[in-house]
């Protein structure tokens, strides 16, 4: 077995007991290769691998945790070793009770001290403290009678304690023997050295005896309670008034004796508070720099994180300082924001930053951020590091500022690679064949649609912006200007086929929405939803006619008269296709409108005309006509009027962006239903009738 | 005596040492000498630390347990109870220091005290610090006779240098196996032979 493969051996522990929390050092053999191999650390069937530090692979130093046994084994678990074995044990203690005056370094809970005057030091009686051998030299007793010694001292003792007591005789009974000089002189030294502890012991005594007088003092209260009670009058000098005086007293001195005591606490309590306070403050605070931190060692998650618990402790916070550090922090995120975002100088474009920053906020920054197309993604990579690489180009050539062709060359050849990838990207047709081999190879799975142009083409132009910045001069930069209207101009081609093709799809589901009988007229005449397509309707002609018609008017910018003229052209081509399109479509409209209506009333007609086998040929002229045929007459005639109530109300709500040339259509429309209704028919009609 | 922990080392001789002597001799640094041969140079008051580990005695794999004590005052109360469970005991001074000289003799007391009732207690008086020769201020011989007025051995030792570290825990060792060999003659009658059987029956019956 290799070394490296034996389990932990633990040999060693100090100290070898203690109480909770204490700090033990662990020594032994394999104890790990390293502090991320020591993988488990139990004292007494403890985890403490929490506080563990890993020193050495024959120490490790730790804390004691809360343990369940009293004494167990030190067991390390490695993973080089495995788990392991110790020789020696721990002995954890329980905690010894501190005593309220105490200094300690640990946390202690008081309730379990609240009685410990009832139960502990119940108080050493004084007299005990007397010493058996005040003198602290060798008694030998005996030598003189007691009753010799009582006649020569009438009324006085040996016993220290008494009140009548006589040096004399206590020498004379203890020390007769004693020679004077060398010995006695000793015990003066003695005697003094103990009049001294004496003094210092009146302090401990009293401290032993606390409970004592604890319990004097609730005894002299009870007292003097019961006394008032009675009815004893307060009378001065009386036994009450004399308790009363003496228990103040008593009280004022202990609060004296126990206010430095308690204002410790009290002290050591708001401090303790003050400092947990700090600390989450400390963590607000602290925050922008460690997220800025974070940021560079691109621990992004840890940047959430924090980010998020601040904005769960703070967020709602009313105080001016902390909203002023959520602002910064937000700040921050912002800028973490377009740095990971596929965004090109985006600290560049406030707008943009603005934009992204309220996505971010509003929590759909995700869709944002995995959602671009590739090609749009690449667009915005591509234009960052030529501005991010370009400038040092550009530097490079103002030092060269005699003009080296090789250096413009340089400059020129980025901005045509620049332009030619883009156009690889989102024009490749206007790639020539060898080159759109070297830029192309986009899988185009669909094109893209004009709302991603307009974003690709502000990416570019603020590129172009940024490249005009640096004052490179225009002709350098005039690919990009036209690069930049061809995307210009694809994204308005762009745009118009997919609204036409949009539009069309509606119709598709339309379509299919007739397949299905009896559905369809449903929904034409539910009258909410018929008005709804209308106005959208009506409102994409309307915005399109506005935007035409700004576009000719604008008399000034880059458009010319010649390309106003071209618009005017294009407008008035458009409308005329439009109105007739719209007037076939009126035609159609009515025509199958009057079949549709018309076919049941002839329909129910036909049959009876021709049941008695009824030949116009062999038949007189009419001279008039049955009920039935003039109600069958007149519903026709209510056709006619109702389709033409139609036109009128189609032509109403039209009217507002029909020019006179469609108004004019409309009247023909117009004319053409009387022509038919009130013609020769109506007054063969009318004659019938 | 044989120990009760470890089931691969139960069936192992186990002799507990005790080291004793007053704060700052060096008890901790010939502990650690000896059990992981490295010297620690700062000094940390002890409380109670234990170590135990497998050493070969003159052939015989035996473990020894030791306990190094506090040479604090502060503790100076929990040491009757440690110096009963002990076999033998190192008695440490520092060479450099007269106080800690003198203080042995208190300790043998207070081990003799404690050891009452048994007749020879394995001991060895430890003069250590003895690569600081500059600043000696027990000469060997007072140490020495001192040993000899006990009827114990007396060794220098440097925990700095390893020098007799391990002699004086192996001489120790083998003064304690003496103790209990003759121990087991006495109180069984048994002779004791260094076959494995006579071995483990000693165990058993121990
Ligand atoms: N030069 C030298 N220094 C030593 C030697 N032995 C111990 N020391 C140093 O003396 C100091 C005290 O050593 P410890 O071993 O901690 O003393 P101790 O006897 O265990 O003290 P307590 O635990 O309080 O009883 C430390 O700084 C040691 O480095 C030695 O042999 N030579
Ligand atoms: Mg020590």
């Amino acid at each position: 077995m290799s070394r490296a493969r034996q389990p932990p051996l633990v040999t060693g522990i100090s100290p070898n007991e203690g109480i909770s929390w204490t700090k033990v050092t662990i020594r032994g053999e394999n104890l790990g290769t390293g502090p991320t191999d020591l993988i488990g650390l139990t004292i007494c069937g403890h985890n403490c691998l929490l506080t563990a530090e890993w020193m050495s692979a024959s120490k490790i130093v730790c804390r004691v945790g809360q343990a369940k046994n009293d004494k167990g084994d030190i067991i390390v678990t490695t993973k080089s070793g495995g788990r392991g074995t110790s020789t020696v044990s721990f002995k954890l203690l329980k905690p010894e009770k501190i005593g309220i005056l105490d200094q300690s370094a640990v946390w202690v809970d008081e309730m379990n001290y609240y009685d410990m005057r009832t139960d502990r030091n119940k108080g050493i009686p004084p007299l005990s403290l007397r010493p058996a051998n005040p003198l602290g030299i060798e008694i030998d007793k005996g030598r003189f009678p007691q009753k010799d010694l009582e006649t020569l001292f009438p009324g006085m003792s040996a016993d220290f304690t008494s009140e009548n007591f006589s040096a004399a005789w206590y020498l004379i009974e203890n020390h007769s023997t004693t020679r004077f000089v060398a010995v006695l002189k000793m015990s003066v030294v003695n005697l003094k050295k103990q009049a001294n502890k004496k003094n210092e012991g009146s302090l401990a005594y009293v401290k032993g005896g606390l409970s004592t007088f604890f319990e004097a003092q609730d005894a002299l209260s009870a007292i003097h309670q019961k006394l008032e009670a009675d009815g004893t009058e307060k009378v001065e000098g009386s036994m009450t008034q004399k308790l009363e005086n003496v228990l103040n007293r008593a009280s004022n001195t202990a609060d004296a004796l126990f206010q430095e005591v308690l204002g410790r606490k009290d002290k050591a309590d708001s401090t303790r508070n003050a400092l947990n306070v700090l600390q989450r403050f400390k963590f607000l605070f602290n925050l922008p720099l460690n997220i800025e931190r974070n940021i560079q060692k691109g621990d992004y998650d840890v940047v959430i994180n924090d980010y998020e618990k601040a904005k769960s402790l703070f967020g709602k916070t009313e105080v001016q300082v902390f909203k002023k550090c959520t602002s910064l922090l937000h700040s921050s995120m912002l800028d973490l924001d377009s740095d990971v975002r596929p965004s090109p100088i985006g600290h560049l474009s406030q707008t943009a930053s603005l934009k992204r920053g309220s996505s971010f906020q509003s929590g759909r920054n995700d869709a944002w951020r995995y959602k671009a197309p590739q090609q749009v993604v690449f667009v915005e990579k591509l234009t960052k590091l030529v501005v991010s690489q370009l400038p040092n180009f550009w530097k490079l050539w103002i030092s060269y500022v005699n003009g080296s062709l090789f250096s413009e060359k340089m400059i020129q050849e980025v901005m045509h690679s620049l332009e030619k990838l883009i156009r690889g990207a989102l024009l490749p047709f206007s790639l020539k064949e060898g080159e759109s081999r070297q830029y192309g190879g986009w899988e185009m799975k669909s094109e893209l649609s004009g709302q991603w142009l307009t974003h690709v083409i502000q990416t570019v132009r603020l590129c172009s912006e940024s490249l005009t910045a640096l004052e490179i001069p225009n002709d350098m930069l005039q690919i990009i200007q036209d690069l930049i209207l061809d995307l210009r101009v694809r994204c308005i081609i762009v745009t118009l086929q997919h609204t036409a093709e949009d539009i069309k799809r509606l119709a598709e589901k339309e379509d299919w929405v007739v397949d299905n009988e009896g559905l369809t007229s449903l929904v034409f005449q539910q009258q909410k939803i018929q008005e709804d397509v209308c106005q959208l309707s009506i409102g994409i002609l309307q915005v399109f006619i506005d935007c035409l018609e700004q576009l000719s008017t604008k008399p000034d910018g880059d458009i010319d008269t010649s390309q106003t003229i071209k618009f005017v052209y294009f407008q008035k081509h458009l409308l005329i296709v439009s109105m007739e399109s719209l007037k076939e479509l009126d035609q159609r409209l009515f025509e199958m409108y009057i079949e549709s209506k018309a076919d049941p009333i002839v329909g129910s007609l036909e049959p009876g005309i021709y049941a008695g086998y009824f030949d116009w040929k062999d038949c007189l002229v009419p001279a008039g006509v049955r009920n039935y045929l003039k109600e069958a007459l007149v519903n026709i005639i209510a056709v006619h009027a109702e389709a033409r109530l139609e036109i009128c109300a189609l032509r109403d709500t039209v009217a507002i962006y029909l020019t006179p040339e469609s108004n004019s259509s409309f009247k023909q429309a117009l004319e053409a239903l009387p022509q038919l209704s009130s013609g020769a028919d109506k007054k063969q009609i009318f004659l019938y009738l | 005596m044989a120990a009760s922990k470890g089931k691969n080392q139960s069936s192992l001789a186990l002799h507990k040492v005790i080291m004793v002597g007053s704060g700052g001799v060096g008890k901790s640094a010939l502990t650690l000498q000896f059990m992981y041969d490295e010297f620690v140079e700062d000094y940390e008051p002890t409380k109670a630390d234990s170590y135990r580990k497998k050493v070969v005695l003159d052939g015989e794999e035996v473990q020894i347990d030791i306990l190094d004590t506090a040479g604090q005052e502060d503790y100076a109360a929990i040491r009757d109870n440690y110096f009963r469970s002990g076999e033998g005991f190192l008695l440490v001074f520092s060479i450099t220091e007269h106080e800690s000289f003198t203080a042995t003799a208190e300790f043998r007391e207070q081990i003799l005290r404690v050891k009452a009732e048994e007749d020879k207690i394995p001991l060895l008086v430890v003069g250590n610090k003895s690569d600081l020769e500059e600043r000696r201020q027990v000469p060997v011989e007072e140490a020495r006779s001192k040993a000899e007025e006990w009827g114990v051995q007396y060794v220098e030792t440097s925990a700095k240098t390893r020098a007799n570290v391990d002699k004086v825990f192996f001489d120790l060792m083998r003064e304690i196996r003496a103790k209990k060999m003759s121990e087991n003659k006495d109180k069984n009658g048994k002779k004791s032979g260094k076959n494995k059987k006579s071995f483990k029956e000693r165990c058993c019956l121990l």
